[in-house]
């Protein structure tokens, strides 16, 4: 009997450490090795790095200023 | 879009039971550990669906991507066609038209991902919704962004003086009439758009205008396999003239369209056929002229006259009443509704000769009007 009960607390517990801990240890680990993830979630960052790709940019030809009419 | 909004990606991402579980790397390459991000971005892949997508969406999609290569998005395979047409069968012009082709047309395609994840490459990409994956493109986002300027003008009403399509005020997406299975490919090498099979048809909702309750039988009977039906229920939409392309001073691509005009034209069939038997259908005028590769080749397209300038048109601004089906005389009789020779310029005249309406083949005034 006594070996019935410890087997289902021991169950419940993995159960409920499963539930509430598994999708959250998921999304930590891939944020910490996963440098595309943490750095293209936020947009601070992404702001500062276009602005920085913008200027390297400055004086580059973008598209042809001589298209004109619609197709 | 703004320049990092283009790049932004919503952390709910990780969430999607079906590729949240898939590392950026595994579809774009790059190096995830990298904290640097000029370093972890070398071998990146943009699209990784394009000009393949066996590895990337083909991995799990296996049915999807079977026919990829004849979706008209991904070959583009008609713009080719009609080029080669009208092209100098010389293979040392014909060698520029088609790098000309390949360099310009061909810049306009489309991909799995240029659909269901971000905008298309042409309207200068960005990820749609953080690169959440959309099941079904967001229409002004993706289809517009493209088929903008004729098509969506035309069904958003955004045409001066003309109504929107009443399939838009009904709130239909694109998706409602072209469907997956158009836009994905059925592996035939289509000449045109008009004849892909799953391609869309009225009758596959209005089923019922043949059967007698049904109202304005009659005039449908009447008009049956004479008429398409954009001829009684479209709108006027737009022609565009004369584009021409080449390279400016800098090197980089242009384009230029002479001119562009609304108008409402009635032509012969240009493409008769068992599943589009109608004598008249809708013509516009598409943007090509006989010099339109004369930066790259003089006289490319040699054999101009092959096909017509005025082509095979369904406007996308469906209406049920429309000036010309109000009475049958706004119709028969009114010669300025048809493409007569007068209204194709004469270097034009010998192109369009099978669509241009004879006089005596525009239909008679009733009397009974």
């Amino acid at each position: 009997m006594k070996t019935i009960k410890f087997k289902h607390c021991f169950g419940l517990i993995f159960c409920i450490f499963f539930v509430f801990f598994y999708s959250s240890a998921g999304a930590q680990s891939s944020e910490k090795e996963n440098f595309c993830f943490t750095c293209h979630t936020n947009a601070p960052k992404l702001i500062k790095l276009t602005r920085l790709i913008a200027k390297s940019k400055v004086g580059k030809p973008g598209g042809s200023a001589i298209t004109e009419g619609e197709g | 879009m703004a320049p990092h909004e283009k790049i932004f990606v919503d952390g709910e991402i990780a969430e999607d039971e079906n590729h949240g579980e898939i590392g950026c790397h595994e579809c774009h390459g790059g190096n995830p550990n990298e904290p640097d991000w000029q370093k972890a971005h070398k071998g990146v892949t943009k699209d990784p669906s394009f000009p393949d997508p066996s590895n990337a969406c083909g991995a799990c999609h296996e049915d999807m991507i079977e026919n990829y290569k004849s979706s008209l998005h991904v070959s583009l395979s008609p713009i080719k066609k009609m080029i080669d047409k009208r092209a100098d069968s010389n293979p040392s012009v014909y060698e520029k038209i088609n790098a000309a082709r390949e360099g310009h047309c061909n810049s306009c395609h489309s991909s799995c991902g240029q659909c269901h994840i971000s905008r298309p490459e042409s309207v200068d990409g960005g990820l749609l919704e953080g690169h959440l994956f959309q099941r079904k493109p967001p229409m002004q986002q993706v289809c517009t962004a493209c088929h903008g300027s004729r098509i969506g003008k035309e069904y958003l009403g955004k045409n001066k003086g003309l109504k929107p399509d009443i399939h838009k005020e009904k709130y239909f997406k694109c998706n409602k009439c072209h469907t997956g299975e158009e836009m994905h490919g059925d592996g035939k090498d289509y000449a045109n758009r008009y004849e892909v099979e799953n391609g869309p048809k009225c009758l596959n909702c209005h089923e019922t205008i043949y059967e007698t309750a049904s109202e304005n039988v009659k005039n449908h009977w009447i008009h049956k396999d004479r008429v398409s039906c954009n001829v009684c229920h479209s709108q006027a939409y737009k022609n565009c003239y004369a584009c021409h392309f080449g390279k400016d001073e800098k090197g980089l691509k242009y384009y230029k369209t002479a001119k562009s005009d609304m108008q409402f034209k009635i032509g012969l069939n240009p493409l008769k056929s068992k599943k589009r038997p109608e004598t008249f259908v809708l013509v516009r005028h598409i943007p090509v002229d006989q010099s339109s590769f004369k930066f790259y080749a003089e006289n490319g397209l040699k054999n101009f006259d092959r096909l017509s300038t005025w082509k095979m048109a369904t406007p996308h601004n469906i209406r049920r009443q429309t000036p010309q089906n109000k009475t049958c005389n706004a119709c028969h009789g009114s010669t300025k509704l048809f493409l007569l020779s007068r209204d194709v310029e004469k270097k034009e005249l010998n192109a369009n000769k099978t669509v241009i309406v004879p006089m005596d083949r525009i239909p008679e005034k009733r009397r009974n009007d």
